[in-house]
Parts: structure tokens; C-alpha cells; sequence
């Protein structure tokens, strides 16, 4: 995500094949290359999730009934809530109640399109869900240069926009930047011995 | 025969069971009587010999005591003798003595000297008892060398009997143990055959298992179940059984399924048959009457410019030629629909007054110019409104009028509607055509009906014509179950009576058609109003739209379905003529686009559909939402007088405008949301191509799994899940009316939280196969 160049990658969770015809569809024109995997049950998301490293997916589409395939998997959100870490996705429903999609935003979802996706509401969904996530990932970074060095949000918030200005890096890329190191750290850590 | 009927009522398992019961009985008394009786005559033996020896020791051993008379010296053999089993009583007699020396004297000896007559040894025997009598004889053998000599200087005999010893010895011993023994053996016997017989039954059981299943098996196979192949196992004879029943069914299944198949590929056969027969002809109907459209319209369009005089005469030749040709071809497309079987009688009210007094007078004009008279008779009694073929009864009325113009050079033809008998229904109509034309004589009578019959078959007959006029006229009134006949007398006229029984139309069910009259409107009359023509032929358009605008009115013309939808969401027409075979959207599915698509101006226009097809589609435009039909090739003055007809009913063009826009809280029920998909999709063609595969793909399986989940499982939960998922096949392809559909089972589900009905998934399943056509002619249209 933090180089513009490198491709996105999104999971499909969606059971109806002419649905994720047309979403595969739609995401080819979008401008950045995008890298979508298919999953058609809830189980096979979590079990997809869990097998990537942490931040590598940068967006789930999740249909809201992913049940078809399996009947007694869990069901779009279920499965999301189930995750250890809050993941970025956004909805992909036919139902269009606010009831419906009030309960999409309580579980956490960045954005909530309704069926058929189109150019008009797929893309702009999607758009607005990476910005929100990314924006989410600059907070994470701040809060992070708060616990690990003391400061005050004011003080870490100006960090980060001297970096970015320094660097002449959107701030978005150094909060990415501070949790891939912080990442890379954990790991030195679990290296050493006791 | 007795034992067969008898053995024929029983199952292998009686049969064999009761016998070896029986035979286990039989067994047992044999082995009882044999082995009882053996026993007994042994042990008998036995115990015979034993006592005699006993008491033939006692005699020995007591003869010294009777020789001397002193019981004492045999008490101790006595005693021995008294300690063997089974012995009962001893006594010991000496002769000539009345009271025994030891005992008494056993039954059945008599008193007094018993031992008198017994000289050797005498057996007596009861059934419990057996007493020997052993005669003890005094015998002066070397055996006694050691007798004192006063025995030897006593004066008895040798060998004279001394006494007697009788010893009773009891049989209950014996009797007692044969009976213990019996008892044994019975038991043993009893338990060995109940083994036997449970061993026997589980055999049998065993081996009749087979034969049962099989029976099963056929039984349900004759029951009408599907075939299920008998197991081979069991006895030898079991499994040969099975597998020969196996056979013959595989070979039965075999040859009907081949039976079944051949059926199959014939009926398909001649299905296609018949169906390429139907298409031929009503395609070759739409192909003639087509431009036969254009020449009559335009020859019609061609009078009213100005012409020389010379032309007016030739174009009025050509007139009266294509009017020939059409009445021709009408015959002919009639005869053919008749032969196809095709002709179907329409069952609804109509004016029948008017419709006789039109179909003649289109003859009055040739009438006139004969100089014939031409009149209409019809009694007041006569009933006007009853249900039938209108366009039948035009057809015959016009085909009769027609012939009799046609062989008639002077005088009058006479048209007479009456009741043939004063009856209620069904009313017997009798319509007679009387012409006083040439006539018939009567040899020819036959062949005016016969097919291509005409009576002058010469060259230089005086008559065109097909000859098919007057045949189908006779299929036509014998179709409506009446008669045609003819009454003639050559140079006279002749007369043609036809006598059908009608059902008039009773008050209930009023006429709810308009009474359609044809009225002729003068060309100098103007319409007002707006018309949308839609026909994909540049020619039937083009006639129509000149048409209409020397009639005043603003015209639009539109050449598919397509166009046609688009142009109405544009303007606001007053009448919508609509062709009915056209590329893309046909007819009928622009008409009821038109008529479900909210927010349209046009919902409530009326819709005229065109067709020229040798089928009937009436019935099918009126349903799609059409309000009249017209057949082509069309006649400028029929034209005239349905626009007339509809745009006065209809002057107001505002007030459905108003209408309209009301009745929007409708939920939408048309089948494509093309707004949506000229948007999304149009540009794809591959993508729409996909998913257009995917559509009927998936929603095949949607609806298999609704079935079952709605059905047979009963699950609401499942069918929400089935129901959704379907939504969303149909929201990427923009069908509305199936999303409508599965909203409508879903609000059932929610809201009544029962299992909605049959109804409500047959019309899912008609909306998806519909948006599935819709959606291959969408995709037809844009390729």
C-alpha cells in the first residue's frame, strides 16, 4: 500500500458467480491494479485471512448473506467478527434497509454498497473504504509513537507530518512505514534469545 | 386335487413345518412302542429267569427242611432269598401238610395241597406280580453223598416230590424303571425335535428369505414402481430365480425403454413435422399479405393525388385486380389454416346484424355497377347479439354475396336473416343468400363445394375465382355445427340456406366489446391527435404514416419494440399502432413493457396490434395488453374507421398524462430495467453475454433448490438464503420482475410466516423466463 505502484489486494467474499463476474469486471477498470481473491463461504475467508500476514489485505468486499455455499458457515459478518484483528471491508448487499446496513457499519464495515454494484457505487465504495482504512492505519501509527516513546498525540501527530514533509511522503505512507517497523521490531524481538 | 388345493393354500414354511411335526410325533410313538416293548419282554425274560433260579436254589436249600419239618433249618436261605430286590413273598409247603412251613400261600394257588398238582415249575403272572411255584423233589442221587443213614433207611421214594416253594417276586421294579426310562426318552426325543424344528425353521427362514424379497420386489414392480434389480443370493434355486427375473426385467426395461425412445424421436418427428408445416404457412401468410399491404395502400395512397384520366383508369384496373388477388389469397391462407386443422372458432359475443349487413355490403358497390339489387332481410324476431366467430360468419356472408354477384346479370339478391323454428335457446338461425344469377344444374349441385370446383372448368369460362369459396364456406358453417345447403334451378338462380343453431347472449353476459361499426369516414374529414406507428417494414410504415397524416394527425414512427418504448417515454400518443412480428422486442413484449412500465405516459394509450400471421394471436396481443386487432393486408377504409373509432373515444391527451403519473406507487412488473443495462452492460457484450449465461444457469438451480427448500423442506430460513441470492443474479442483469417476485414470497414469508403457495413460485419462474428471453433479445438487438 505504501508504494502507489504495487498492486492492491482485495478479497471477493461473495457466493453468487455473476455477482463476482461483475464485481472482477468493475475492478479492472479501476486505476490501480488490483490483486482479487475469491472466497464464496465465510469459513474460507477467516481460514484466508488467517493465512496472510497481518496488513497484507488491504480491502474484503463481503456479501452479507455469504451463506449459499455453506450452509452452516458463518455468515458475512459473523465471520468478520470473528477475526482476532478489525479488518478493513466494506458491504456488498441487495438488501438496502437502514436496518441492514446500520448493523454492516456496528461490525465495522468502511463502506456499504448496494446490489448491482455499478460503476457508481462499487468504485466509490471501495475508494472511500482504502482512504478510511489507510486514515485508520495513520491513527494506529500515532497511537503507537505515543505508547512507544511517551508523547503526547500533538507531539506524534507533528512527527509524522515533519516526516511526511521531509520525506515529501503523503503522512498515510509514514504511518505504514512506522508499522512495518514496528512489525519488523516485533519479530527482531522474538528473535533474540531471553 | 384335494392335496393341491390343500397345498396350494399354504406357504413352503406350513407345509414343511407340519409335516415334520407330524413326522416328529410318528417318530417318537415308534421309538416309544418299540423300545417300551423291548425292554419290557427283556427285562421280563430277565427277571423270570433270575426268580427261577432263586427259587430253584430255595427248593434245593429247603429240603431238608421239609424232609425233617423244621422251618428252622431253611430260615437262613429264606432270609438270603427275602434280602434279593424285588422279592415280595416266600413260602414253603411240604406235602400232604395244610399249613405252609414257612409263609402263606400266594394268590392264585389254591388252598388245601397246593403242592399236590405242582410236579414241575409253575409260573403265575399279574401285571404287577409274578409268583413261581418250584416243586422241591427229593431226589436219592450221588449229589448227596454225605445223607445220613437214617435218610437212606427212610421209606420214601426217589424222586418224590416233597413240597413246594412258591416265590412272588414284584414286577413294580421293572415296571417303574421302563416307565423312568420312557420318560427319558420322551424328553430327550421332545428336546432333540425342538432343536430339530428350530434348527428346520431357521432354515427355512433362510431360504424362503429370497423368494420373499423377490415377491416384494415384483410386487412393487407391478405396483408401478421404477425397476429395482432383485438380489441374487440364497439357495441355488433362489439365485437362479433372481437372476433369470433380473434378466428378463433388464430386457424389458431394455425393449421399453427402447419403445419409449422410438416414441419419443417419432413424436419429435413429427412435432417438427408439424411445426415447419404451421411455420411455413404462417410465414408465407406474413410474407404475402405483407406487400400485397403495400400495393393496396398505395394504389389507395395513389388515388388521391392528382392523375390523368387515363391513369385513374389504370389504377383502378390494378385496384380491382389486387382486391381480387386479396380475396384469392384469403381463400387460399383460409383453406390452408382449415387443412393445417388449424381453425379454431372464436367464442364471444358479437352484433350478428351488423355483421351481415357489413360483410354484403361490401358487395353493393359491384351490386350497383351490375345493376343488381342488392337487399338485407332481417326478421325482428331474429336475436342480434350471440356468441360465435364474428369474422367466420363476415367471411361466409361475404363469399356467398360474392358468388351471387358474380353469377348474377340481372335482377336482385336477396339476404334473409330469420329464425327457423319458434324455439328458445339454442336459437336455430336460418340465413339464405337468393340470388336470381344464372343457377346450377342440378348434376353440378355436387361439385360447387367440392375444393377448386368451379362448374365451367373450360378455358373460356366466363368466371375467374379459386373454386375454394364456396368449400370453405362448408367447412366454416359445418365447423359451427350447421348446415349449408343449396337450392337451384338453372337459369333461375339459385339459393344458398344455411341453418345453424346459435346461443344468443344472455344479460348477464352483456357485450363488453364496443359495437365496432364501420363507419366510412369521408377523406376530406380531419383527426386530431398524435399516433405512434411502430412496424419494422419501411413500406407498411410508410403507407400508414401517409395515411394518417392526410387524416390530420401528427405521426411518429418507430421501427422496434425498442424505438418504440423509447419514443413513449418521450411524447404522449393518442394511439400506438404496433406490428406484431418485429426483430428485437416483439409486438406483444413492447406492448406489455407499455403497459407495466411506470411513470410512462403512455400506459393507458390504446394499442392497435397488426398482425399477418395465418395464426390466430388475437387472444395473446388482447392479453399482452392491446385493446383491438387488425389483420393485414389492411383496407385503407377499415383503417380509417378503427382511427376514427379510437381516436374519438380517446381525444383527451392530458388526462392520461394525469392518470398515469398515479398510479406510480404500483410496484414495477416489467421484466428488464434497460436503462440499467444500456448503461452498465451495453458496452460489455462479453461480460453481458456471461452473465446472461450465468442468469439462466443459475437461476435453473435457484429455483430446483427453492422448490425444495419451500416445498419439501419446509425451511423459511433456507429460502431466504435461496431467495437472496436469487435477487442478486437478477439485480446484475437489471430483472426487476424476478426481484418483484422474490420480494413478493419473501414479505409472504416475513410477514405471514407461512409457506407461500404454488402461485407465487410458478410466477417467479415465468418472471425469470421471461427476463431470460427478454434478456436474449436484448442481447440479440445490441449484437
Amino acid at each position: 500500500m505504501s508504494n502507489p505502484i504495487s498492486p492492491l489486494t482485495f478479497i471477493l467474499a461473495e457466493d453468487n458467480r455473476s455477482t463476482r463476474r461483475v464485481v472482477r469486471n468493475l475492478l479492472d477498470e479501476y486505476d490501480t491494479p488490483i490483486e482479487l481473491i475469491d472466497v464464496d463461504n465465510g469459513d474460507a475467508l477467516t481460514e484466508l485471512y488467517r493465512s496472510r500476514p497481518p496488513g497484507s489485505i488491504d480491502l474484503v468486499i463481503l456479501d452479507l448473506n455469504l451463506l449459499r455455499t455453506h450452509k452452516n458457515g458463518l455468515s458475512g459478518l459473523q465471520a468478520v467478527q470473528k477475526l482476532p484483528e478489525p479488518i478493513p471491508f466494506i458491504v456488498l448487499t441487495v438488501d438496502s434497509t437502514l436496518r441492514s446496513v446500520r448493523a454492516a457499519l456496528a461490525a465495522g464495515a468502511l463502506g456499504y454498497c448496494v446490489k448491482p454494484p455499478t460503476a457508481e457505487n462499487l468504485l466509490p465504495a471501495v475508494e472511500v473504504a482504502l482512504a478510511h482504512s489507510r486514515l485508520q492505519q495513520t491513527y494506529i501509527a500515532i497511537g503507537a509513537l505515543m505508547a512507544c516513546h511517551h508523547l503526547t498525540q500533538e507531539e506524534a501527530t507533528s512527527y509524522v507530518k515533519s516526516a511526511s514533509a521531509a520525506e515529501r511522503r503523503i503522512p498515510q505512507d509514514i504511518a505504514q512505514g512506522i508499522l512495518n517497523a514496528l512489525e519488523a521490531n516485533r519479530y527482531l524481538h522474538r528473535l533474540t534469545p531471553p | 386335487m384335494i392335496t393341491e388345493l390343500v397345498i396350494n393354500r399354504f406357504t413352503l414354511g406350513q407345509i414343511l413345518g407340519s409335516l415334520y411335526i407330524f413326522g416328529t410325533f410318528v417318530l417318537a410313538l415308534v421309538i416309544l412302542l418299540l423300545v417300551g416293548g423291548q425292554l419290557r419282554t427283556q427285562w421280563r425274560a430277565d427277571l423270570l429267569n433270575h426268580s427261577s433260579q432263586i427259587a430253584n436254589r430255595l427248593a434245593q436249600d429247603s429240603r431238608l427242611a421239609l424232609i425233617q419239618n423244621s422251618p428252622e433249618n431253611v430260615m437262613d436261605a429264606v432270609r438270603m432269598v427275602r434280602n434279593y430286590p424285588n422279592v415280595e413273598r416266600i413260602a414253603i409247603y411240604a406235602c400232604n401238610e395244610d399249613t405252609p412251613l414257612v409263609g402263606s400261600i400266594p394268590d392264585g394257588f389254591k388252598r388245601g395241597h397246593p403242592c399236590t398238582d405242582i410236579t414241575d415249575s409253575t409260573i403265575q403272572e399279574s401285571t404287577t406280580r409274578l409268583t413261581i411255584a418250584t416243586p422241591v423233589i427229593f431226589t436219592a442221587s450221588p449229589q448227596h453223598p454225605g445223607g445220613s443213614g437214617t435218610m437212606r433207611t427212610n421209606s420214601l421214594a426217589p424222586d418224590r416230590p416233597l413240597g413246594c416253594v412258591f416265590l412272588t417276586v414284584s414286577k413294580s421294579g421293572m415296571n417303574n424303571a421302563i416307565n423312568m426310562l420312557e420318560k427319558h426318552l420322551l424328553i430327550g426325543i421332545g428336546i432333540a425335535a425342538t432343536v430339530v424344528l428350530a434348527l428346520i425353521l431357521l432354515t427355512m427362514t433362510w431360504i424362503t428369505k429370497p423368494f420373499r424379497r423377490l415377491k416384494q420386489i415384483m410386487v412393487k414392480s407391478r405396483t408401478g414402481q421404477p425397476f429395482a434389480s432383485a438380489q441374487v443370493y440364497g439357495i441355488k434355486e433362489a439365485r437362479a430365480i433372481a437372476e433369470s427375473y433380473n434378466a428378463l426385467m433388464a430386457e424389458l426395461q431394455k425393449s421399453n425403454y427402447q419403445l419409449e425412445e422410438r416414441i419419443q424421436e417419432r413424436t419429435l418427428q413429427l412435432q417438427k413435422a408439424s411445426r415447419a408445416k404451421s411455420e411455413f404457412l404462417a410465414r408465407m401468410s406474413h410474407e404475402i399479405r405483407t406487400p400485397m399491404q403495400g400495393i393496396l395502400g398505395f394504389l389507395s395512397a395513389l388515388t388521391k393525388t392528382p392523375l390523368s384520366q387515363q391513369q385513374t383508369k389504370y389504377l383502378e384496373l390494378a385496384q380491382a385486380s389486387i382486391q381480387q388477388l386479396v380475396i384469392l389469397l384469403n381463400d387460399i391462407l383460409d383453406h390452408a389454416r382449415i387443412e393445417a386443422g388449424k381453425m379454431v372458432l372464436d367464442n364471444k359475443p358479437f352484433n350478428l346484424h351488423d355483421t351481415i349487413s357489413n360483410a354484403a355490403f361490401i358487395h353493393a358497390e359491384s351490386a350497383r355497377k351490375k345493376g343488381l339489387g342488392l337487399k338485407i332481410a332481417i326478421d325482428s324476431g331474429t336475436p342480434n347479439w350471440i356468441i360465435g366467430d364474428a369474422v367466420r360468419w363476415a367471411q361466409i356472408v361475404h363469399n356467398l354475396v360474392h358468388n351471387a354477384v358474380k353469377y348474377t346479370y340481372r335482377g336482385e339478391i336477396t339476404i334473409r336473416l330469420r329464425r327457423q323454428a319458434e324455439r328458445e335457446e339454442p336459437h336455430c338461425l336460418e340465413l339464405t343468400v337468393r340470388d336470381t344469377g344464372i343457377g346450377i344444374a342440378d348434376q353440378d349441385k355436387k361439385k360447387v363445394f367440392q375444393l377448386f370446383g368451379q362448374i365451367d372448368g373450360s378455358v373460356t369460362r366466363q368466371q375467374g375465382g379459386s373454386g375454394l369459396g364456396l368449400a370453405n364456406c362448408k367447412s366454416w358453417v359445418a365447423a359451427m355445427g350447421g348446415t349449408l345447403a343449396l337450392e337451384s334451378q338453372e337459369g333461375v338462380g339459385s339459393t344458398f340456406r344455411i341453418c345453424v343453431d346459435v346461443v344468443t347472449v344472455t344479460s348477464l353476459s352483456a357485450p363488453q366489446q364496443t359495437d365496432v361499426n364501420v363507419q366510412v369516414v369521408a377523406s376530406d374529414e380531419t383527426l386530431r391527435g398524435r399516433v405512434l406507428v411502430v412496424d419494422d417494414n419501411p413500406t407498411n410504415r410508410c403507407l400508414i404514416t401517409s395515411l394518417l397524416h392526410d387524416l390530420g394527425t401528427v405521426v411518429d414512427e418507430a421501427s422496434n419494440g425498442y424505438e418504440a418504448l423509447a419514443s413513449c417515454h418521450r411524447a404522449c400518443y393518442d394511439l400506438i399502432l404496433m406490428d406484431w412480428r418485429m426483430p428485437g422486442l416483439d409486438g406483444i413484449e413492447t406492448t406489455k413493457h407499455l403497459r407495466q412500465l411506470v411513470g410512462n405516459p403512455n400506459r393507458l394509450t390504446p394499442i392497435i396490434g397488426i398482425t399477418a400471421d395465418l395464426d390466430d394471436h388475437r387472444d395473446s396481443l388482447l392479453q399482452a395488453g392491446m385493446n383491438a386487432c387488425l389483420h393485414k393486408p389492411l383496407d385503407t377504409e377499415h383503417l380509417i374507421s378503427v382511427f376514427r373509432q379510437w381516436l374519438s373515444i380517446q381525444p383527451s391527451t392530458v388526462s392520461h398524462a394525469v392518470e398515469d403519473a398515479r398510479p406510480a406507487s404500483d410496484p414495477p412488473n416489467h421484466a428488464l430495467d434497460i436503462a440499467y443495462l444500456d448503461k452498465n452492460l451495453k458496452h460489455k457484450p462479453a461480460l453481458l453475454q456471461s452473465l446472461i449465461e450465468d442468469f439462466k444457469g443459475q437461476t435453473q438451480h435457484s429455483l430446483e433448490e427453492l422448490h425444495e427448500v419451500l416445498f419439501k423442506e419446509h425451511d423459511p430460513n433456507n429460502c431466504r438464503v435461496v431467495l437472496h441470492d436469487l435477487r442478486g443474479t437478477a439485480a446484475n442483469l437489471g430483472a426487476l420482475n424476478v426481484i418483484q417476485q422474490c420480494l413478493k414470497i419473501q414479505a409472504t414469508l416475513d410477514k405471514q410466516r407461512t409457506i407461500p403457495d404454488k402461485t407465487a413460485f410458478f410466477e417467479l419462474q415465468e418472471s425469470i423466463q421471461r427476463a431470460g428471453e427478454a434478456l436474449s433479445q436484448y442481447r440479440k438487438f445490441l449484437v
